[in-house]
C-alpha cells in the first residue's frame, strides 16, 4: 500500500508498486483529501521504483493542476534515469519540479 | 516456459482489476531479467502494463468486458506482448495520430505504448493489441 506522510503544508507520498493505476486509483482520494485540508506542496518520492504508467502520471497532472491555483507545486524526486527520460519526453518537466535524488538533489 | 530456442513464454487471464495488472507486470519482469538490462525492460514493460492498463479501464470497466487475457514471449532478441478483452473495442485509428498534451491529465495511454513499442498492431475491432520491442544488443549486456 502507498504511504502519505502529511504536513502542515506539505505531503510526501511513497506510491506502491511505483505511479501506476493501482496505486493512482488509491491515492487520488487520499491526495484531494490532503489538499482539502491546506497542503499546497505535495511531493512524489519515486526513489527505488521504475513503475509508472499514464494513470500514474494523470495523477501528477491532476494533483499539479489542483495546487498550483493555490500557489502550491508538485515535486517528483528519486526518479530514475528512465522515469525522469520519459517526463521530459512528455514535456512534463516544464510544469512539474523534477529531481533525480531523494531528498531532491541531483 | 522456455522452449528449446531459449523463449520464455508467460500466459495469462487476469480479472479487470489493477492489482492484477502489477501481478502480470511483476511476472514478465522476472522473464526479462536475464535477457535485458533496465533501459530495455523499462521500456517493454511500460508498453505492457499500459495495454493491459487500457484494457482493464476501456475494455472492461467501461466496455463491459469481464477479463483480459495476456500472452507475452521474450526471445534472445525479440520480445512480444499481445493482450486482448472481451470488451466491445474501440476505434483506435485517431489515437495513432493524437500527442498528448503536457497539462491535461489523461490521453497518454497509447503514446506511450508507441513510444516504447517498435512494433504496434491492433485488431480490426480494437479490443486486441501486440507490442513487440526488438532490444539493441548493447542493452542486453546482463545485469
Amino acid at each position: 500500500m502507498s504511504v502519505i506522510e502529511q504536513g502542515k503544508s506539505v505531503v510526501r507520498v511513497r506510491p506502491e508498486p511505483g505511479l501506476v493505476a493501482s496505486a493512482a486509483e488509491e491515492l487520488k482520494p487520499r491526495l484531494l483529501e490532503a489538499v482539502r485540508s491546506g497542503a499546497v506542496e505535495v511531493v512524489f518520492d519515486l526513489e527505488g521504483t521504475d513503475q509508472i504508467d499514464s494513470l500514474g502520471i494523470g495523477l501528477l497532472i491532476a494533483t499539479h493542476n489542483t495546487v498550483t491555483p493555490k500557489g502550491g507545486r508538485v515535486r517528483v524526486v528519486g526518479t530514475s534515469p528512465d522515469v525522469a527520460r520519459l517526463l521530459k519526453s512528455m514535456r512534463l518537466d516544464r510544469h512539474l519540479a523534477l529531481e533525480q535524488g531523494p531528498d531532491g538533489s541531483g | 516456459m522456455v522452449d528449446r530456442g531459449g523463449t520464455r513464454r508467460f500466459q495469462a487471464r487476469i480479472a479487470p482489476d489493477y492489482r492484477a495488472v502489477d501481478r502480470v507486470v511483476e511476472a514478465v519482469e522476472a522473464l526479462l531479467v536475464t535477457e535485458a538490462c533496465r533501459r530495455a525492460s523499462f521500456g517493454f514493460r511500460l508498453a505492457l502494463r499500459e495495454a493491459l492498463v487500457n484494457a482493464v479501464r476501456h475494455g472492461c470497466h467501461r466496455g463491459g468486458g469481464s477479463e483480459v487475457e495476456v500472452e507475452v514471449t521474450v526471445g534472445p532478441e525479440r520480445w512480444e506482448a499481445r493482450v486482448a478483452d472481451d470488451g466491445p473495442g474501440f476505434d483506435w485509428k485517431p489515437h495513432l495520430a493524437k500527442v498528448p498534451v503536457p497539462t491535461v491529465s489523461a490521453g497518454r495511454g497509447i503514446a506511450l505504448i508507441r513510444l516504447y513499442g517498435d512494433e504496434v498492431e491492433f485488431n480490426g475491432r480494437g479490443n486486441e493489441i501486440r507490442i513487440v520491442c526488438r532490444p539493441e544488443p548493447a542493452d542486453l549486456q546482463r545485469r
